[in-house]
Formats: structure tokens, C-alpha cells, sequence
């Protein structure tokens, strides 16, 4: 992956609180999400590439320059903010037009890609009402269409889907994905773990301003060795199965909720799922389902965030 | 991109939002009570270039620099606040852009509401003195260029100042008023310092009672004076303005 953009030792306070910690971290092209409760830094960390603030100590470089003092890579950065204020006597597209012509597009430029842009997001039909009648999804949409607009190397994109109805979701979402296929650095932030789950699954955990894990799910599973893993195991022999699995070292302990279903606690789940299917074809067990309530980065998220949970 | 486009981008931008023009269209009316004022006085037999002054006066040391302060003081902590300067913040162009924009689009309704104004209390307090307006005239013209300079620099004062003071606008209200107002009527030295002191030496204003300095200051010292804040302050505020972080509220 080369870095479009770069964080090294990252620090920012605001008065006395510490909003982000030693922060290092490398964005390249694809989507990246970022992940954690509100309060965790991401949106500090999304204002600092986009040169809305600048660091206490480190370094934030998109490129080879950074954000805040030299405005001209900006140039090559779409940013879509959290809030939903926007100017509301505008119509949606003379707003991403007059956002777009000052990356340097001429007038009629600017309004030929705010067009396409908001076709794109599904405002078609809503791109000549003032934003001031928009519904907060219609927004999202908005925001992200100026966003977009200029084409970007990066796109930061805070909380992008807040709002939106499962219909514009999809199509946000594709526009994204259409997004990272051109070539284009995403970095999405989200506390919604299944907005980050539709688009990547490359994501970086931040919790009370410090990144806490990176990597993909499983990447990120394999730093939270000290929690167990469930593994639901359906099957027609869940007791013989159970007995066995018991001698297992790395099996934390087994339950049966039912007479079919067997729920392993694990430590190392990848080793579980390779035992499994042995286990199951030695006693003559016929598996039906082999499967992690894990998974769903949800779990992921719970473990590494909660306070029992941090183990990075 | 050049500042100058950039400037033309958020004068469009600004010019475009109904509720913005509304306000600068509110200030610039206030600018008209001069005129308002004239025609009342001289209904009532106030005539001449007596009651003309007085207007005037009224004009430039309370209305010049008050309605830009109230209009353009608050512009960037409202910008802030309402986040919309994020949209602005991240664009390839100077943050000054942002200031003189916004300048560019309240400027002229308020230049044109001051001209309106002084021509209008001109005419309604000479209207009885018809010989006498010739000789009025480079007065009239010398206030009219009084109300120009002040209009711009209180506007550039108030926007500099208010990105400096951004959360606390009230601030930019105290130090134009109070400091200058106040200074203006301060003994020689701190009266020098004063912009609206000038204002009123560009204006042929007679010397307030009580307060004169001992020697009359150049008329081309006061425009050097004043011109230099100009720049000044248009610096200072550009500089402010690249400096500004916006944090949000939220993490």
C-alpha cells in the first residue's frame, strides 16, 4: 500500500484533554475505516489530514505537505464534514458548484461535474431546491457530492451515512466503492460498525484518542488473543463433539443451548476451524453450520472497546 | 487559483444566501437615517450647513463604524459556529478569500446607502439654499469620501478583529467603540490615533468643543493614517485567518 497520506506521533490536545495520543498511521489507496465511540478522536483525526487543524506535536503530511500550512494540497483532498449545517438559501447544485469552482474549475465546469456528482448520489430530482429544504440524508448526499466533485486523491468522509435511508445508503455506498476503484484514498469514519463492514474491511480502532488496532477484522482478531472467540457449531452430534473439544487447551468452555447447537469459547478460533471438520469426519458427526457470532465486526468492536477488552 | 477568483467565488457564494443579503440589506437601511433625519429637520426649519454637520457627525462616529461592526464583526465566528467555514477551510485558496468575500458582497450595499443617504440629507438641507450649493459641494464631496473610508476600514476592522475575537464578537464591539470612540475624544496624542479623528479631519468637520489639538492635522496625513490601517488591518486579518483551527465540538 503506498501512503497518500501519513500521521507520525500524532498528538493533539484541546485546553487539557488529549483528543489524540502518538497517533501513526498510514492511509493508501482502497477505503479505510475508522472505527470507535463518539469522543474516541476520529473526527480529530479526519480534521488534521484535511488541514482544519494542526497537530500539538507530530506530523500529519498528505503527500509531502501538510494540510494546514500549505493549502495547496488541498487541491487533491474531498472532505465531507459530520455537521449538517451547510448554506441553506443555496440549491444543492449551485452549492457544489460554487465548492468545486474553487478547486479552480471554471463556472460551467463546475456546474457540468456538481450535476453529475449529485445524479450520482440520487439528488437527480432535489439538485435545484435550496439545501434548507433537504432532509438530513439528502444532506449527507449533498456534502458528499461536493466532496467528490473534484475528483480527490483522498476523500475523508465523517460519518457519511448518518441519515440516509437504506435505499440512498446502497447508493452512496456504491459511489464509494466506484470511488476506491478509481484509485482514490477513502478514509470513512463511523461508530455504525456495519457501514464500515459494507464498504472495507480494512479498519482502524480508535479509542480515547489512541489507536487501539488496525488492520482487517481478522487481522485486528488475532492482536485480542486474550478474549475468547465464539464459534457455533450446529450439528447431530453435538455432545460427542463437546466431549472431545473439552480436551482441547485452547477451548475456554463449551455450551449447549440446544440439542443441535454447540458454542465453543475459543482463543484461537482459526485453529478451532481447522479442528472442527477433523473432529466432525473421526466421530461420524454431520456439521450443518460452522459459524462466528464474531464475525460481525460489532463483536470485534465490543472487545476492543470495552474496558475488560483492551488488549493492544 | 488566484485570490481574486477565489474572492469572486465567495462573493457569488455570499450573494447567493438569502438570509445573508438580508442583513447587510437591514444595515444598509440604517445608513439612511441621515437622510431620514435631514428631511424631518428640515421640515421643521433646520437648514444648512450647521445641521448638516451634526448629521454628519452622527454618521461617522456612531453608524460608520457601528453597523459594519454589527454586520461583519460576527462573520467569522457565525461561520465557525455553523461549521460552514469547514466547506471553505478546505479548498485550495487563501483563507483571506473568505474575509474579502464577504466583504465584497456587503461593501457596496453599504457604500451605496451612505452616498444615498448623504446625498439625499444634501439636497433636503440646501433645498432653501440653492446659490449656496456650489460653494457645499467639495464639503459634501469631502464627507462622501469620508463615509467611503470609513465604511471600508470599520469593515475591515470589524472582520479582522472578529477573527481574532471570534467566539466573543461582543469584544470587537468594545475595542472599535470604545477604544476609538473613546480615543477620539482624548487629548492630542491619543486623539491622533484614533481613525475616527481623521475621519472627521477627511470630512471637514469642525473641531469638537472642548477637545481641539492644538494644531490642525494635514488632511493628506489623515488619508496616509488611514490608508495605512487599511492595509494593516487587511493584513492582520488575512494572517488571523490562517491561523484559525476549526476543533468542533465533537472528537
Amino acid at each position: 500500500m503506498s501512503a497518500i497520506a501519513r500521521l507520525t506521533k500524532v498528538t493533539r490536545l484541546y485546553d487539557r484533554t488529549i483528543a489524540l495520543r502518538d497517533v501513526t498511521l498510514e492511509l493508501g489507496t482502497g477505503t479505510t475505516g475508522l472505527l470507535g465511540p463518539n469522543g474516541a478522536g476520529k473526527s480529530t483525526l479526519l480534521r488534521l489530514l484535511v488541514g482544519l487543524m494542526r497537530p500539538t506535536s507530530g506530523e500529519v503530511l498528505v503527500g509531502d505537505r501538510a494540510p494546514f500550512d500549505e493549502p495547496a494540497v488541498l487541491r487533491r483532498i474531498g472532505y465531507c464534514p459530520e455537521h449538517e449545517h451547510a448554506y441553506e438559501g443555496l440549491s444543492a447544485v449551485r452549492f457544489v458548484q460554487l465548492m468545486t469552482e474553487l478547486h479552480g474549475y471554471s463556472a460551467s465546469d463546475a456546474e457540468q461535474r456538481a450535476r453529475t456528482r449529485l445524479e450520482a448520489v440520487g439528488l437527480a430530482d432535489a439538485m435545484t431546491r435550496p439545501l434548507g429544504t433537504f432532509s438530513k440524508g439528502m444532506r449527507q448526499r449533498a456534502k458528499l457530492a461536493q466532496a467528490l466533485a473534484h475528483d480527490p486523491d483522498l476523500l475523508v468522509l465523517d460519518e457519511p451515512l448518518t441519515g440516509c435511508d437504506p435505499v440512498s445508503r446502497a447508493r452512496v455506498l456504491d459511489v464509494l466503492r466506484a470511488e476506491a476503484k478509481r484509485g482514490a484514498a477513502i478514509v470513512m469514519s463511523s461508530h455504525v460498525l456495519s457501514e464500515i463492514e459494507a464498504l472495507t474491511s480494512r479498519i482502524v480502532v480508535l479509542h480515547r484518542g489512541e489507536v487501539l488496532a488496525e488492520g482487517d477484522v481478522h487481522g485486528i482478531r488475532a492482536l485480542i488473543d486474550r478474549h475468547p472467540h465464539q464459534v457455533r457449531v450446529v450439528s447431530n452430534g453435538s455432545r460427542r463433539l463437546a466431549e472431545r473439544l473439552s480436551t482441547v487447551d485452547h477451548v475456554i468452555s463449551l455450551k449447549m443451548p440446544d440439542a443441535h447447537t454447540l458454542v465453543v469459547e475459543t482463543r484461537r478460533p482459526d485453529d478451532l476451524y481447522d479442528a472442527v471438520p477433523l473432529l466432525a469426519a473421526e466421530l461420524d458427526v454431520e456439521i450443518d453450520s460452522l459459524s462466528s457470532p464474531d464475525d460481525n465486526m460489532a463483536a470485534v468492536f465490543r472487545y476492543l472497546t470495552s474496558e475488560q477488552g483492551v488488549t493492544v | 487559483m488566484t485570490l481574486a477568483h477565489a474572492v469572486a467565488v465567495v462573493y457569488r457564494l455570499e450573494s447567493a444566501e438569502p438570509a445573508r443579503m438580508r442583513r447587510v440589506r437591514n444595515m444598509a437601511a440604517l445608513l439612511l437615517l441621515p437622510a431620514l433625519a435631514a428631511v424631518v429637520l428640515a421640515a421643521m426649519g433646520h437648514w444648512g450647513a450647521g445641521t448638516l454637520d451634526q448629521l454628519l457627525e452622527l454618521d461617522l462616529t456612531l453608524l460608520v463604524p457601528l453597523l459594519p461592526i454589527l454586520l461583519l464583526g460576527p462573520a467569522i465566528a457565525d461561520e465557525l459556529e455553523r461549521g460552514t467555514a469547514g466547506f471553505l477551510f478546505v479548498r485550495p485558496i487563501p483563507r483571506a478569500a473568505l474575509l474579502l468575500g464577504r466583504l465584497a458582497a456587503a461593501l457596496p450595499m453599504l457604500l451605496g446607502a451612505a452616498s444615498l443617504g448623504l446625498v439625499v440629507a444634501f439636497v433636503a438641507l440646501y433645498a432653501k439654499f440653492v446659490d449656496d450649493l456650489p460653494r457645499a459641494l467639495p464639503h459634501v464631496l469631502a464627507a462622501g469620501f469620508a463615509l467611503v473610508a470609513g465604511l471600508v476600514l470599520y469593515s475591515l476592522l470589524a472582520l479582522g478583529l472578529g477573527a481574532t475575537f471570534r467566539k466573543r464578537p461582543v469584544a470587537t464591539l468594545i475595542v472599535l467603540l470604545l477604544v476609538d470612540g473613546g480615543m477620539a475624544r482624548m487629548p492630542l496624542g491619543l486623539q491622533l490615533v484614533a481613525p475616527a479623528h481623521h475621519l472627521r479631519v477627511l470630512a471637514g468637520l469642525p473641531e469638537l468643543a472642548g477637545w481641539a489639538p492644538p494644531f490642525r492635522v494635514p488632511y493628506l496625513l489623515s488619508v496616509a493614517y488611514l490608508l495605512s490601517l487599511v492595509v494593516a488591518t487587511a493584513f492582520f486579518g488575512a494572517s488571523r485567518m490562517n491561523r484559525i483551527e476549526m476543533t468542533g465540538e465533537s472528537m
